[in-house]
């Protein structure tokens, strides 16, 4: 396929929304079984299960959503391709450090790269036990980025929020924010 | 997941050459709060960074080809046209200065870095404005004051960053330009891209925005590329 | 010389001839005066590359490490020596490039597995052939000419970050650029032989390196388009042809030791990323490779302990267990080893001594950025969740 052709398909597909892009008003939501109550207002795209929450753009802020990732899945839903891809796939009996090797396996196959943990901690979402991890990495020119996740597993699927925003100002800005949002977190079973 | 800064520019800016219908147009911003009669200029001092320009030969078979006479040739008519365009505005000019200490350097790459990251979503925004309803109806872009790495001279108030890509059709494409329709094949000319954006170095916002489409004005002439400055610079409020 | 190398060469020359006028030779301090011609084009784009290897987060900052490259490459230089800059990256690839700029790119996966100087030398003496002979701008200019449509190779807009860096830098942006034709190849292999007797290298060197090479190469996963090699993928051919003129030469040094004593410290993060790549077959070959040299040490026993854990397949939880045993038998063994056989003992139901482990591990490592999660992790194993 040309090259030309192919970044005018990514325009089309940029341009031809996705059913559940919009915008997400501050206040009580529900995403894919997960309750959100974000304070101010996000742009949403995606699909069920892999959704992308953004302010300023996807490479200024951030906030990836997945829910109902089942055992042998890919991490972040990609296609498996090849049965090498096994350290990229969620298996229902991980450990939280087997959690964050998988999420650095992840970040660097998407093209993060040095991706390292600068914490990892036990987090609570309402009942359910979870972690919750830091991270820094950088994107191939070498803009730095940090990164702060909250995973738990639920009728042995994970569930995932990742927000990533440059160092340079971007993450702080909204840092504030997602703390909150993780904080208040919820899942609906 | 953060994909490449420079593969989704080129692919934006390839995007807007594949859209653009054959004339030239432009697309200026102002930030929220800024009147366009503001000279904000007056005796102010801007840095220019170093523009970014580069020029292709598109070949018969559809691969461009880097031409380091022509970029070389475009790039200076491109600095005195910014030049030429900004002393008619009273402001006064000014370069980065080297830095000799490798983590002053460090940081101001990623005020470089950052500041693509920034033109690409403020293109995306202007393009496929549905994805970021979060920016619709405001232009209030930032760098933030992180900005001030760059180390640019004292009395910089504004720094002025100009991207420049354009591509020429060699004779065999040309060719195929025009009997290719005859024949069913598609093949478009180069095709003239000029991004501007002005941002205030106290605080690192976006003052300024503006983005050319253009099918014609061979880069590689003075004379077209003034006009082509002139256009993209059109409206900066110095 | 040797009659098959002086007709080896002349076919060579002969072929060379049939593909197109090649470029001559460059001379020292080369660079192209004319600026409307495909080479100044090239070159641009090259000096655009270099700015972009220059500031790559996958540039290893180790100037200890990249002068040495650059000495040793300055051996088997000679007079170009002062045309070149070399940059480290940090990718698990065996590939060295050199760019018609003189900017010359190793990767770790090749530091990794060059058993001695002699060997890097070859290496180095290879790229810079193609260097000399402008063999970069051959190419280049052959796949020019032919008119379908190639989408991989496209050099508008700079994709050359990510196409360097990343794993595609073996598959996108230039490397179609260094593909060179077995007919280039095998020049270079006799420059890099030729140079390396010049400069009092061990000729049994390439042969060696070459050979364990294919050993890696036979296992890779033909799904694969480029496994480890880039644009250089081992055949049993070439290593049987280097290993026969090798022996057909005056004998040299390795350097074995200076080699060694070079990469040593950084082997652990080399290994840790060999083992990202996920493909643990290959990895096996390396790291019992690696194991048999005098050099192996706890180090590269972790990394097989690793590679058991991660592969994760029939028995290799138990090869997990054993193998960190030994390990941990090294008073040098890194602490990381008390962490993983935790992991390891929790799966095969010794909850105590995994418990036991990990306690271990946080007392060696008061500061663990996992300490509250090992912690609750403890408390589990104690508590009989």
């Amino acid at each position: 396929m040309s090259f030309r052709l192919s970044v005018f398909l990514l325009v089309l597909a940029l341009l031809s929304a996705c059913s559940s892009n919009g915008l997400i008003r501050p206040g009580p939501t529900e995403v894919d079984g997960l309750s959100l109550r974000p304070s101010i207002a996000w742009s949403q795209r995606g699909a069920k299960g892999e959704r992308q929450w953004t302010i300023d753009g996807p490479q200024l802020n951030a906030l990836e959503i997945y829910t109902g990732i089942k055992d042998g899945e890919h991490v972040f839903k990609f296609d498996v391709r090849n049965k090498r891809d096994e350290g990229l796939l969620f298996r229902a009996n991980m450990n939280t450090l087997e959690l964050q090797e998988l999420i650095i396996a992840g970040l660097k196959e998407a093209g993060a790269v040095d991706p390292q943990s600068q914490q990892l901690s036990p987090a609570k979402v309402g009942n359910l036990d979870g972690f919750r991890i830091e991270l820094r990495f950088a994107n191939a020119q070498g803009l730095r980025y940090r990164a702060l996740g909250l995973g738990f597993i639920a009728n042995d699927r994970l569930q995932f929020l990742l927000y990533y925003a440059p160092e340079e100002y971007y993450f702080d800005r909204y840092l504030g924010e997602v703390e909150r949002l993780f904080a208040g977190v919820r899942w609906r079973d | 997941m953060p994909i490449s800064a420079t593969r989704s520019l080129t692919a934006i800016l390839l995007a807007l050459a594949l859209l653009a219908t054959g004339c030239v147009s432009t697309r200026a911003r102002l930030a929220d709060g800024v009147d366009s009669g503001a000279a904000l200029g007056r005796g102010a001092g801007v840095v220019v960074i170093d523009p970014d320009v580069e020029l292709y030969t598109l070949l018969p078979s559809g691969l461009s080809e880097a031409r380091a006479d022509w970029t070389a040739q475009a790039k200076g008519h491109v600095q005195r046209g910014i030049d030429q365009h900004l002393a008619a505005s009273g402001a006064r000019m000014l370069r980065l200065p080297e830095l000799n200490d490798s983590s002053a350097s460090n940081a101001r790459r990623q005020i470089e870095l950052l500041y693509q990251a920034l033109a690409n979503s403020i293109l995306s925004a202007e393009l496929a404005p549905e994805l970021l309803p979060t920016k619709r109806d405001r232009f209030d872009w930032t760098m933030g004051p992180g900005v001030s790495s760059l180390q640019a001279p004292e009395e910089a108030r504004y720094a002025l960053f100009v991207l420049v890509r354009d591509s020429y059709a060699t004779a065999g494409r040309k060719a195929l330009m025009v009997l290719g329709p005859l024949l069913g094949i598609g093949a478009r000319g180069g095709t003239q891209i000029g991004v501007a954006s002005l941002v205030d170095l106290r605080d690192g916002k976006v003052v300024w925005f503006n983005l050319l489409v253009a099918q014609r004005g061979d880069l590689r002439e003075a004379d077209a590329a003034n006009e082509a400055i002139a256009s993209l610079l059109t409206g900066l409020p110095l | 010389m040797n009659l098959r190398i002086v007709l080896a060469s002349t076919l060579s020359a002969l072929l060379l001839a049939c593909a197109g006028t090649p470029p001559s030779p460059a001379p020292v301090n080369y660079q192209p005066s004319d600026a409307s011609t495909d080479e100044a084009g090239l070159w641009a784009q090259m000096v655009k590359v270099e700015q972009t290897l220059a500031h790559s987060p996958a540039r290893v900052h180790d100037a200890g490490l990249e002068q040495y490259l650059l000495e040793v490459s300055c051996r088997v230089a000679a007079d170009y020596c002062q045309d070149l800059r070399i940059y480290l990256m940090r990718e698990p690839f065996f590939n060295a490039a050199m760019y018609p700029n003189g900017v010359m790119i190793v990767w770790t996966g090749l530091l990794l597995r060059v058993e001695d100087e002699a060997q890097l030398a070859f290496v180095l003496g290879h790229e810079l052939s193609h260097y000399r002979h402008r063999d970069t701008l051959a190419r280049w200019r052959r796949i020019k000419r032919t008119e379908s449509i190639l989408a991989g190779l496209s050099v508008a807009g700079g994709a050359f970050g990510a196409g360097l860096v990343g794993v595609a830098g073996a598959i996108s942006g230039y490397a179609a650029l260094f593909a060179y034709g077995r007919d280039l190849e095998r020049r270079a292999d006799d420059y890099g032989l030729q140079r390396l007797q010049q400069a009092g290298y061990d000729p049994s060197a390439p042969g060696r390196l070459w050979s364990a090479m294919w050993e890696e190469d036979k296992v890779r996963d033909k799904e694969l388009l480029s496994g480890i090699f880039g644009t250089h993928p081992a055949t049993e051919e070439r290593a049987t042809e280097l290993t026969q003129r090798g022996a057909e030469l005056p004998p040299g040094d390795s350097q074995r030791e200076r080699y060694q004593q070079r990469i040593a410290p950084s082997r652990a993060q080399w290994l840790d990323d060999e083992l990202g790549r996920r493909h643990y077959i290959q990895s096996e070959v390396l790291l019992n490779r690696l194991l048999r040299q005098p050099e192996a040490d706890a180090t590269t026993r972790y990394a097989l302990a690793e590679l058991y854990r991660l592969r994760a397949s029939d028995g290799d939880l138990q090869r997990a267990r054993a193998a960190y045993d030994a390990v941990l038998t090294d008073p040098n063994a890194s602490p990381n080893a008390y962490r993983q056989r935790a992991q390891v003992r929790t799966k095969l139901g010794d909850r105590s001594g995994a418990s036991r482990d990990y306690a271990h591990y946080l007392r060696k490592v008061p500061d663990a950025p996992e300490r509250p999660v090992i912690e609750q992790m403890i408390e589990q194993l104690e508590s009989g969740r």
